[in-house]
């Protein structure tokens, strides 16, 4: 199992101001300490036209990560195709790889946001038709000499890249969070899936992947799965419960009302800016994030190790965290829980 | 006249080489490392992550595309991506865009060959519209910004008559304006050097007080003629060469005997020559700079090969009769060793660069 850290998201929310320069510069700090401490991957997150800056280009933002780095994967969690050029997409790929020397790892997503959409001339329309043609095009353009594509949203005539990617076949997954759709596209192609998990971040995706991939004649062993999980994780149980309250549900708060999680509207037609009761509470409890002490937070990875997954993207950090207890999180991780992952996915 | 290099990294060149050249140029005191995009055989298909890279292997040196093609995809993509470099290198970005030369590489991207300038014309005017302003909608003839922005054509800013709710409580929106964030560090936007294509183009940079970029498939004389025009549109719009930089780019090759620097330039040259005529699509008169100019016309008139003081020469004409003001040297071709570029550019520093500045 590639245990990989991340996604960072690159925010400097209204909660905790900072200048992106140093932040870019403390990502390639970040990604040295990673590689140091075991992990397998490191992984960037984008979102566009967002206040705080959320990174927009991060086949961009990872060229100074592979320029300091040798080993640790280069993870997009994700890229979101659709509202790119996929062709380019592709040619930005096998640039990367090359200069990372085979190291990309290309997760594409889909994006649901109107705004980014638009903002980058595409229609947002029938996002998951859109986003199997553009993870198609990428995939063909990285592994075929000479390529043709016709499909309703992107069409390519013999087209070839002529700068290769190091890697034979760039890994590449699909993204989908848990939507149905993507769950199905996936298991129909043999594409591997990576799931946020299903409404309650559970594993259960991963059966409607298997059921779907045997409705299609294709045996469920032969795909590829990650999860990606929210950790909180402090030196005790305490101390993690004053980090959520503190800084985790805030900026979490704000990123869900604004990216559109809740569509709430008061009389007057405007959104509604506090999230439902109950919400929050049952954010922090719920058995799928796992938070608190060393502990605690390898206990609540044990149904993660159970089912076994070929990637683990753990998120341990917010947008709001400050690069040392990034850092300090960080080594916590790789000291007290990655040992016991190691230890689990041997079996 | 400050000195660059310009890469075309193709699939046989080694990024790795042409990041230590770029990291020993900028401890001599070069100006600029900028990137062919080139989407064949020729250069690498995309330089944002090449850029991004070579800003975070010097401290001082300017980086950036000598050509991004703003038309081939949707131009706010471009300027994201550009943002970023300008942030990691803290405001060292050049960003060269072009037009286009290549019938091809539009068919591929399924832009319309025809409307090539008029699109990069609108795209240019949109990535420093986003660049420099938030909040902003663009309504083009080729390119609306955001997507269902309704107005006159143009640029304008969100109207201050509205209630203020801050982004994160707005929930999502059928946005009319939206903001490109992170926006780049250099104000109000970073230098934009158009590729000097065609006279239209030119004249219509001049008029935007874009710098230009001259290719090095230009002669002397061409050069000549095409910064007349773009110099007789600055006066016009009232501008003046103070605002801006008139960079052109040349091969180059020294040597202390100029019989040795023609020798070793040659070969490599030639097939440089070779691979952009097999390439030029005839029916589409693209790149057409060098149909009908045989191979020793263009060695002579665009190449700068020979001794310091040769090329020194040239190079003062240049600087003191045309104006140029940028020289940015390619050096790097594919079948040249690593360590001999090297030595050339440590060359160019000492000979060249000491005697162009002052």
């Amino acid at each position: 199992m590639d245990i990989v850290i991340g996604p960072y998201g690159m925010q400097s929310p209204h909660s905790y101001r900072r200048s992106h320069a140093d932040m870019y510069d403390d990502l390639v700090v970040h990604a040295q300490h990673a590689e140091e401490l075991g992990f397998d991957g490191f992984a960037l997150t984008e979102h566009s036209f967002w206040y705080d800056g959320y990174c927009p280009s991060l086949l961009t933002a990872f060229a100074p990560v592979a320029l300091a780095t040798s080993r640790i994967k280069l993870v997009t969690g994700a890229l979101l195709v659709p509202q790119h050029d996929p062709l380019k997409v592709a040619e930005q790929a096998a640039v990367l790889d090359r200069l990372s020397n085979g190291r990309l790892v290309l997760g594409l997503g889909a994006g649901y946001r109107p705004e980014e959409f638009h903002g980058h001339g595409v229609e947002i329309g029938r996002i998951g038709a859109r986003f199997i043609e553009a993870f198609e095009v990428v995939r063909r353009a990285l592994t075929e000499e000479t390529f043709s594509f016709s499909g309703e949203y992107y069409n390519y005539k013999d087209v070839s890249l002529k700068t290769r990617p190091v890697q034979r076949e760039v890994p590449m997954w699909v993204c989908g969070g848990f939507a149905d759709w993507s769950v199905k596209a996936a298991a129909k192609r043999g594409w591997p899936y990576c799931t946020t998990g299903d409404a309650e971040c559970g594993m259960t995706v991963f059966d409607r992947y298997a059921d779907f991939a045997r409705e299609f004649g294709r045996d469920p062993a032969s795909l590829k799965r990650a999860k990606f999980v929210d950790v909180y994780l402090a030196a005790s149980d305490e101390e993690a419960a004053v980090t959520i309250e503190q800084d985790y549900w805030p900026a979490m708060r704000d990123q869900f009302i604004g990216f559109g999680f809740f569509r709430m509207f008061n009389e007057d037609g405007s959104q509604v800016t506090e999230p439902p009761p109950g919400m929050k509470e049952q954010f922090i409890t719920n058995p799928n994030r796992p938070r608190g002490g060393p502990a605690r937070v390898r206990e609540m990875f044990r149904p993660v190790i159970d089912y076994g997954v070929d990637m683990l993207l753990a998120r341990l950090s917010w947008a709001n965290f400050r690069s040392d207890r990034m850092l300090e999180s960080m080594e916590l991780f790789a000291k007290e829980v990655m040992p016991m992952l190691r230890e689990g996915s041997r079996k | 006249m400050r000195l660059g290099l310009l890469y075309s990294l193709g699939p046989d060149c080694s990024y790795h080489d042409a990041l230590a050249q770029i990291a020993e140029a900028d401890r001599l005191g070069f100006d600029s490392a900028l990137f062919e995009e080139h989407h064949g055989a020729l250069g690498a298909p995309e330089v944002a992550p090449l850029a991004a890279a070579a800003a975070a292997a010097t401290r001082s040196i300017r980086v950036g595309p000598a050509n991004r093609q703003l038309a081939l995809d949707f131009p706010v993509n471009s300027a994201e991506d550009y943002a970023l470099v300008d942030i990691v290198s803290r405001g060292r970005l050049i960003m060269g865009v072009s037009a286009g030369e290549r019938a091809g590489e539009f068919a591929a991207a399924g832009v319309l060959w025809e409307q090539r300038e008029a699109r990069f014309r609108e795209a240019t005017d949109l990535v420093r519209t986003v660049w420099s302003q938030s909040n902003v909608q663009y309504i083009g003839e080729h390119y609306v910004f955001p997507l269902h922005a309704k107005g006159e054509p143009g640029w304008r800013r969100e109207p201050g008559d509205r209630k203020f709710v801050d982004q994160w409580r707005r929930g999502q929106t059928e946005a009319q304006y939206l903001p490109m964030l992170p926006r780049p560090v250099q104000l109000p936007h970073p230098p934009m050097w158009v590729n000097a294509t065609s006279r239209a183009v030119i004249e219509w940079a001049a008029s935007r007080g874009y710098s230009l970029l001259v290719s090095s498939l230009e002669t002397d004389d061409e050069v000549k003629t095409k910064v007349g025009w773009y110099d007789a549109a600055l006066a016009k719009a009232g501008r003046d060469r103070c605002e801006v930089e008139v960079a052109l780019a040349r091969e180059l090759f020294l040597a202390t005997d100029g019989k040795v620097a023609r020798e070793k330039a040659l070969p490599g040259l030639r097939t440089r020559i070779d691979a952009l005529r097999a390439e030029a699509r005839e029916d589409h008169k693209d790149l057409a700079v060098i149909r009908g100019m045989s191979d020793e016309a263009l060695l002579a008139g665009c190449a700068l090969y020979g001794s310091h003081d040769e090329v020194l020469g040239r190079l003062l004409r240049l600087k003191g009769d045309v104006g140029i003001n940028h020289l940015l040297c390619r050096m790097y071709l594919p079948g040249r060793e690593h360590l001999d570029v090297i030595e050339s550019i440590r060359v160019t520093a000492s000979q060249l660069h000491t005697r162009l500045v002052a």
